[in-house]
């Protein structure tokens, strides 16, 4: 599978603040749904401003179909649409016309808007002026407009901010749409993890401005199902661990603390159990959230 | 840098975009105003057009119009609609749109100017055609003021407004830049206005208001003596000129560099 966007240690701080996204490197397949996780703050914005050459990097590459964003600037966004924030709208100028401008502006056949309008259902209201719109009608003709020049790539910047759970809806089917039956790769960028998960098929989550996590939406159920971590405190961390390393693998983190990934509740009694079998005193012994499952609060939370 | 064919299409998308928009209807108004109000007013004071040059009722027409828009409607007009059509672009959120499509960001600075301009030179065409009617209308009513037997001065008006345009051209680059740099329009209005009112103040003597782009539009005005011998521009359109150069350069390196939030 052809990667459509690839980024190297991107990074990019803003005057006199800590670094927004910092030395983040993402890998975007041909065909996928990509979701872009974070909370907000984490620096998705960032990204996406800096993929579609409104922000420039302070280091790092950026490659969109294998062409170099700030080398050949042109060629790299040919064939992608962005739809950032709140969609460009003229208020005193009807659904069409809006269209009708983007045609005259970007060259595009006039014979697309028609089409456009019945993909994103705003056919019928097309004669109306844009200003009286709903807020899920503006971000479909924001979303109509991106997709005049037929794109390979699509990247949206929270596309369903702000809307209605009917209108949330109706744009997930869109995108779904658009990708099943056009075969666009779209990149999507969310603060809400029940959003991600009703349509894509992969996810990267950025926290802090860096890449914490990147794969399929698959890969991500199997983590966060072993992600718990188990920490006992004793008077030897390293003396439990060579105790316990017949079943589990542990690691020491300080000199007192030894720390295990045991994957259900019956598993950390077990480790206790034979901890105190082996007449190694225990002071505590408790859970840990590690930085994915504490992100995940966060972006789980609404 | 620019492609032609995709520029036409830019600017048919222009002036699609600000067409029943404020930026149309004050260059239309802005055009006519002056010259309805010096209709009224030889209508009810025929001498000072009549009088004193009885020939040449044309030239005294056309430089009362002149003299009342020239030092400070003419340059408050250009703030206000460089303001308005760049506004139309601030409101649609359209910045992060236009320049993530695949063309140079300097591409786009130009095209918006151009519509600037193309308001900018509407107005001025307005202005000389609302002088020639309301002229042939004032003949008309009447007859002592000989608006009719008098030839409409075409090439001495077209001469006049494009002396006009060029001596604006160094206030629309500076305000545009303004205007497209501040989202909030009442900033670049706030000092377009305040230098406008400093131009008219600066007319009264200071050496250097040669050089000050808004007092420029005031110092080309109608001289009959100048024939066709003597040079059609002066020195202060070549200097508006060379603020429009110098600050069309300065906005397109920023435009291009800077950082879109």
């Amino acid at each position: 599978m052809q990667t459509v966007i690839e980024t190297h240690d991107l990074t990019f701080n803003f005057k006199g603040k800590k670094k927004a996204v910092d030395e983040l490197s993402l890998k975007v397949p041909e065909g996928s749904i990509y979701g872009f996780l974070g909370p907000n703050g984490a620096g998705k914005s960032t990204t996406i401003r800096m993929l579609s050459g409104l922000l420039f990097q302070a280091q790092g590459t950026i490659e969109l179909f294998g062409k170099n964003l700030k080398k050949s600037r042109k060629a790299a966004l040919k064939n992608s649409a962005f739809m950032i924030e709140e969609p460009t709208i003229y208020k005193h100028l009807t659904g069409k016309q809006n269209l009708e401008l983007l045609c005259k502006a970007g060259g595009y056949k006039k014979s697309r808007i028609d089409e456009v309008l019945r993909w994103v259902n705003l056919f019928e209201d097309r004669n109306r002026k844009a200003g009286n719109y709903s807020m899920g009608m503006k971000q479909r003709l924001g979303i109509a407009g991106a997709l005049l020049p037929d794109p390979e790539l699509f990247i949206l910047d929270e596309p369903t901010n702000g809307l209605d759970p009917q209108g949330m809806y109706e744009i997930r089917e869109l995108i779904v749409e658009l990708n099943r039956e056009q075969g666009k790769t779209i990149f999507i960028s969310s603060h809400l993890l029940g959003e991600i998960e009703k349509m894509c098929t992969h996810v990267g989550i950025i926290h802090h401005g860096k890449g914490i996590f990147e794969g399929t939406i698959d890969e991500l159920a199997t983590m966060t199902k072993t992600a718990k971590i188990f920490r006992i405190e004793t008077r030897d961390a390293k003396k439990a661990i060579d105790t316990l390393k017949d079943k589990w693998k542990g690691k020491v983190v300080e000199k007192t603390i030894a720390e295990f990934q045991p994957d259900s509740k019956a598993n950390q009694q077990e480790i206790i159990q034979t901890l105190i079998k082996a007449n190694i005193p225990l002071s505590q012994a408790y859970e840990v959230k590690n930085n994915l499952e504490e992100l995940f609060m966060q972006v789980t939370e609404k | 840098m620019i492609n032609l064919k995709s520029l036409s299409g830019v600017i048919s998308a222009e002036y699609m975009k600000t067409k029943k928009t404020w930026a149309f209807w004050l260059s239309v108004f802005g055009g006519i105003l002056i010259p309805a109000i010096m209709f009224l007013v030889v209508r009810s004071h025929p001498e000072i057009v009549s009088n004193r040059m009885s020939n040449m009722p044309w030239y005294l027409f056309l430089k009362y119009n002149w003299q009342s828009v020239a030092s400070f409607l003419l340059p408050l007009y250009v703030v206000l609609v460089t303001s308005l059509v760049v506004q139309i672009e601030h409101k649609a959120n359209a910045f992060k749109k236009m320049l993530t499509l695949p063309y140079s960001r300097a591409s786009f600075y130009v095209s918006k100017i151009l519509v600037i301009l193309y308001y900018v030179a509407l107005t001025h065409i307005i202005f000389i055609f609302a002088i020639a009617i309301f002229g042939l209308l004032l003949g008309a009513l009447i007859p002592e003021t000989m608006f009719l037997s008098k030839p409409i001065p075409w090439v001495m008006m077209i001469r006049q407004i494009t002396k006009s345009f060029l001596a604006s051209l160094g206030i629309v680059a500076i305000q545009y830049l303004l205007s497209i740099r501040f989202r909030n329009f009442i900033k670049p209005i706030g000092f377009g206005f305040a230098a406008t009112i400093a131009g008219t103040i600066m007319q009264l003597g200071w050496k250097y208001v040669d050089y000050w782009p808004w007092a420029l539009p005031a110092k080309v005005s109608p001289n009959i003596m100048q024939g066709a011998s003597s040079e059609i521009f002066t020195m202060h359109e070549w200097i508006s000129i060379g603020y429009f150069i110098l600050f069309m350069s300065i906005g397109i390196l920023y435009f291009s560099y800077r950082n879109i939030k």
